[in-house]
């Protein structure tokens, strides 16, 4: 055995938490039955730190939700055919016709 | 007559059906590796202490879930080392890194026992203080190996399943910690 080695494990022994210990893990399990303990900090696995996995899992129902409302917003715009929507802000802003699949096609035909 | 001390197994289901103090006795029995463990790497205080009541809070929270596929010391251990891990990014986040152990009142050391010698405890005090500040210097992920192989005492093997890597790599962290952990040990001699 090294020193190093020999210094690091001469205090192992004395690397303690303060008396009592048991008795605050107990007060906390309490805690936690009765609804009042909320765990801080990320979620940890006892198969690694990965917080990256937790929170991609928190902000995946977000996205989702997102998603699906943008979804819905232009499933509607489509069956209400509105074509007004064709042209960009910017071209209804510099006045310019909204393009259309006639328009493109004429464009082609030239 | 010497009266048989309950196994791990036991416990767990006595825990499992609500027996406070069947709980009460597996803390005791692993406190002294979760808090080597926990103070190992991040050193005496509040910090190391919390990880050690969550990594017992979680296990409690998985009691059902928990089958002995792994023994109960490296369960135990193994979501301590990654509290731990997380505490260590944490600071490392937010910079606070330095106060762990340069504000650590010496008090927080939590020194085993009561030294009839205070000179032998100061001595021992110091001793701790040395090493924990050693260990504050190194890498986390070679910290964590000296931790687990030097003060939990588990094997390269146990280590680096553990830590989920290879018994070559939890070898070669040990090695450049031991030359660090020298480096430092010496200067501060």
């Amino acid at each position: 055995m090294s020193e190093t080695e020999r210094q690091i494990r001469s205090v192992a022994g004395q690397m303690q938490f303060e008396p009592g210990f048991s008795d605050r893990v107990l007060a906390r399990v309490r805690e936690l039955e009765s609804g009042e303990y909320e765990p801080s900090g990320p979620q940890v696995s006892p198969d690694g730190p990965d917080p990256l996995h937790f929170h991609l899992r928190r902000a995946f129902p977000r996205l989702a939700a997102a998603c699906v409302i943008g979804l819905l917003a232009l499933g509607a715009l489509a069956l209400a055919g509105d074509t007004s929507l064709a042209g960009s802000p910017l071209d209804a802003l510099l006045g310019l016709p909204a393009e259309t699949l006639e328009t493109a096609f004429a464009l082609g035909a030239m | 007559m010497p009266v048989d001390r309950p196994t791990d197994a036991a416990l767990l289901d006595r825990a499992r059906r609500g027996d406070e103090q069947a709980f009460a006795a597996i803390v005791e029995r692993y406190e002294g590796r979760v808090a080597a463990t926990a103070i190992g790497m991040l050193g005496p205080g509040a910090d190391a202490e919390e990880v050690g009541l969550e990594a017992f809070v979680r296990l409690y929270r998985s009691l059902d879930r928990f089958r002995g596929e792994a023994s109960l010391s490296t369960y135990l251990t193994r979501i301590t080392v990654n509290l731990a891990l997380t505490e260590i990014e944490r600071r490392k986040r937010w910079f606070d890194r330095f106060r762990s152990i340069e504000e650590a009142p010496a008090d927080a050391v939590g020194v085993a026992g009561k030294p009839d010698d205070v000179l032998d405890r100061l001595g021992r005090e110091r001793e701790l203080d040395r090493v924990h500040r050693a260990l504050d210097r190194l890498p986390a992920d070679q910290r964590a190996v000296v931790v687990l192989r030097w003060l939990d005492g588990l094997s390269t093997r146990e280590t680096a399943r553990i830590l989920g890597a290879a018994e070559g790599t939890v070898m070669s962290r040990l090695k450049r910690a031991m030359d660090r952990l020298r480096r430092e040990l010496d200067e501060h001699d």
